[in-house]
């Protein structure tokens, strides 16, 4: 007997590559600027 | 992904989300945490943070920018499915700054809004019902036409900032505050349209869109001869308008629920 496939959400495949790519680019800037010089000159 | 997944997921960056905002918080707040973690030279950069008079407005603003992304997040804690608009409230102040930093130049860029806005972003793409949400708009006609008639001078206010953050050779400038002032508006404008559209939970947004504008006025009506303000006369209409807004939309409300 199978059983019901869970819900799932509709969301499309765009904002899951969406997601990862904005991750990707906020922790090269936060390892840049911290990199480059502290917390100051933004 | 399964809809238990997902909803996880959203759970943990809501939190994380939330956790970044009281940790930049408490940097503000308690600036000589960070000289240990940091070093003295960012600690007391930061501790000039909403401490300079000349920089209130801009403080605020930048203040406000992220109190209504941590707002928008706060409220996913409980029942996400009806503060679908307070999700999308939340990423409009980090897609403005996007704008600003785009349009202006990269001194908009900053930490704090950056560390803070990612995890909004992926939150808003992750909800578990926003693209099931937006087929069930419900546009309030007095609600847009109101948002129609500050999207002008609001615009006009952000590239008059834009223009400055771009040419602009002072502190302010040097400091992305002209950016955030045009990210300020711009969210006005956006948090207008999305609350305007009545997805659920629009009434939250709808309130902060106002008092979104009613800080502007009140801030630049206490503190005239600082930059950023926009003078006694837009003052008095920002803060008019606000009120109004906010206004309209109880009326719209009511009349949602059969009460008129």
């Amino acid at each position: 007997m199978s059983r019901d496939p869970e819900p799932t959400t509709g969301t499309p495949r765009w904002a899951y590559v969406t997601a990862v790519v904005v991750v990707v680019l906020a922790v090269a800037f936060v390892v840049m600027h911290l990199a480059g010089g502290g917390l100051i000159g933004h | 992904m399964t809809l238990r997944v997902q909803g996880r997921v959203f759970r943990v960056v809501i939190l994380l989300t939330l956790a970044l905002v009281a940790f930049f918080g408490v940097i503000v707040a308690q600036p000589a945490l960070i000289g240990g973690l940091a070093g003295d030279p960012s600690g007391g950069h930061i501790g000039q943070h909403f401490r300079e008079p000349h920089h209130r407005i801009h403080d605020l603003a930048f203040g406000l920018l992220l109190g209504t992304t941590a707002i928008g997040a706060f409220v996913q804690l409980r029942a996400p499915g009806k503060n679908v608009a307070g999700q999308l409230m939340a990423a409009i102040p980090i897609v403005a700054l996007v704008l600003a930093a785009v349009a202006g130049d990269r001194r908009v860029l900053a930490i704090p809004w950056v560390a803070v806005g990612a995890p909004t972003i992926v939150a808003t793409l992750l909800h578990p019902d926003l693209f099931r949400s937006i087929s069930r708009i419900r546009p309030a006609g007095s609600m847009v036409a109101l948002v129609a008639i500050a999207a002008l001078p609001l615009l006009a206010f952000a590239l008059s900032n834009i223009g400055l953050q771009r040419t602009g050779a002072n502190d302010h400038a040097a400091l992305g505050h002209y950016g955030y002032m045009a990210a300020y508006a711009l969210t006005v404008v956006a948090v207008g349209i999305v609350s305007s559209l009545r997805l659920e939970g629009w009434t939250l947004v709808a309130r902060i869109a106002g008092a979104l504008a009613v800080f502007l006025g009140v801030a630049s009506l206490v503190f005239p001869d600082v930059e950023g303000s926009v003078g006694a006369v837009w003052a008095a209409a920002t803060t008019a308008w606000g009120v109004g807004y906010i206004a309209i939309a109880e009326i719209v409300r009511r009349d949602d629920r059969g009460v008129l």
